[in-house]
């Protein structure tokens, strides 16, 4: 027993080292440099309409692309879901190559695609925000479905459920998990975006939360305010994934429940 | 009527997901200098133009030195790591995982920025040091997650029986366990590679002037011209790291383990 004590300490130590001196110190020495002047990095913040109107707008952005990438892909999950194992081998490397595709790459395809007056603005951003967010969504959206019990679907039509009934009040609820799971993980993703307003957004990707941070640092040599941005970015992404957990756990047993079963 | 208009809707998306890649591809074969479409001819130009540029070259050889020290390294630490997380029952344990599995829910550009401030303070001043060990830690939890994937498909009988024969713990790890995770651990460097070699996010604030790595050079680039070399240079990158996904997703089926 006292061998695999040792042998678990022995494990744990390199990698948690790594971990500590890499990842929790610099953060927390991030949070600290946030608050070096006290609080005026926060004051000047939020004291200043023009970083509030971009936390707007990059909250704004994150919510729209959430919803439309919601929308938008969850045809293709509900077709994945349906198809044969052949059929979706062939979509899931349909869907994993833009996946793996690296976003530098994908938004250069974009600007060769889209004509000289989209290439640059807010629609641009919008466009590739969503384009990179729905494979990830397609999936979670797939993995929700593939839980439902084909006996819950097969009951409904038993009892006369009309195909498009059955969607709407078996299928829908109860791959709300997914849609709730997606999303979080779409918006969290999308809070954080970096590359697409800098390279695509033109006057008004300079007001996105990352893009702000990274000015701050490579041309204001803020970064007392550069790490505050940062802390505010942070906040709201694992505020939002809070949330989001409470509705999922919310959603599995009440929405899902009263739908469908009692309708 | 209804399966028509989804099979449709389906195809229409599918071009949308694909069309950006398959128009780089395109034209990084094309022999003209712009983007007009359809390209007028097929030449290797550009790829033969990309040979005689040092900025790319040097850039490819920092990105693919990072890939394998950073990838290397998580390996060597997220195996010990894993038989950790997926052998034993300890107390503390799901801290041990937050902080291991953290830099995959935090926002790369927050760990960029705090890694950039940090090295700086302690007097880490090389990029190519910075760069590796941030690599590093984003890569770890990744070659955890393959290896585990792989740990829970191994058998833990076989290991009992061993240690009923007498075997120590360590040669238990070494003739029982190990042999049978080789394909976790040959997946979870190639999917340690793959990040490293993708990343953009930590790259931008840890890269200097003489250390730069491959996306970094292409989006500078991008930023100032607009020719099919980009393309092509794109390509070589696409062609990189599908190669390595399939590779290990013939290894070991992480892919499907993991996302569905």
């Amino acid at each position: 027993m006292t061998t695999r004590r040792r042998a678990l300490a022995a494990y744990l130590f390199p990698p948690l080292a790594v971990a500590a001196a890499f990842f929790v110190i610099p953060l927390a020495e991030l949070a600290r440099q946030s608050f070096s002047g006290g609080l005026a990095s926060y004051a000047r913040f939020f004291g200043d309409s023009y970083y509030l109107s971009a936390l707007v707008i990059t909250l704004g952005n994150a919510v729209l692309v959430t919803m439309v990438t919601i929308v938008v892909s969850y045809p293709l999950a509900f077709t994945y879901w349906q198809a044969g194992p052949r059929r979706r081998s062939l979509l899931v490397i349909l869907l994993l190559s833009p996946f793996y595709a690296n976003v530098v790459v994908k938004v250069f395809g974009w600007m060769v695609l889209l004509p000289a007056g989209l290439r640059e603005g807010y629609w641009a951003i919008l466009l590739i925000d969503v384009h990179r967010a729905m494979p990830f969504m397609v999936l979670m959206l797939a993995a929700a479905l593939a839980r439902i019990e084909p006996e819950v679907m097969e009951s409904a039509r038993m009892c006369g459920a009309s195909p498009s009934r059955v969607i709407r009040t078996v299928v829908l609820p109860l791959s709300m998990p997914g849609v709730v799971g997606g999303g979080i993980l779409v918006f969290s993703l999308t809070l954080a975006s970096f590359i697409v307003p800098l390279l695509v957004g033109g006057a008004v990707g300079g007001r996105f939360l990352a893009v702000l941070m990274y000015h701050q640092i490579t041309i204001a040599q803020d970064w007392g305010f550069g790490a505050a941005i940062g802390v505010v970015l942070l906040a709201t992404a694992s505020l939002a994934i809070a949330v989001g957990n409470r509705v999922v756990r919310g959603a599995r047993l009440g929405r899902v429940m009263g739908d469908g079963f009692g309708g | 009527m209804g399966k028509a208009l989804l099979t449709g809707y389906n195809a229409l998306a599918y071009i949308f997901l694909l069309a950006p890649i398959a128009i780089v591809l395109v034209f990084s074969f094309s022999d003209g200098a712009g983007f007009a479409f359809p390209p007028s001819g097929f030449s290797l130009r550009w790829f033969r133009y990309l040979a005689g540029r040092d900025e790319f070259i040097t850039a490819a050889v920092v990105s693919l030195q990072v890939a394998a020290l950073a990838s290397i390294g998580a390996v060597a630490l997220g195996t010990p790591a894993s038989l950790a997380l997926a052998r034993e029952r300890f107390r503390g344990k799901g801290v041990v995982e937050a902080v291991l599995m953290g830099p995959l829910v935090l926002p790369g550009i927050i760990l960029g920025i705090a890694l950039l401030q940090y090295f700086t303070a302690i007097g880490l001043t090389r990029s190519f040091e910075r760069l590796v060990l941030g690599h590093l830690v984003v890569c770890m939890p990744y070659a955890i997650r393959s290896i585990s994937a792989g740990l829970y498909g191994i058998d833990p009988s076989l290991e009992e029986a061993s240690r009923t024969l007498g075997a120590s713990h360590w040669r238990t790890l070494r003739r029982v366990v190990l042999p049978q995770l080789r394909p976790g651990i040959a997946a979870a460097f190639l999917f340690s590679f793959i990040t490293s070699f993708d990343n953009v996010v930590i790259s931008i604030y840890l890269i200097g002037a003489d250390t730069v790595t491959l996306p970094i050079r292409i989006l500078n680039y991008i930023e100032w011209q607009f020719d099919p070399s980009i393309a092509a240079i794109s390509t070589i990158v696409l062609v990189v790291t599908i190669g390595l996904v399939s590779a290990a997703e013939a290894l070991t089926g992480v892919i499907r383990k993991t996302t569905m």
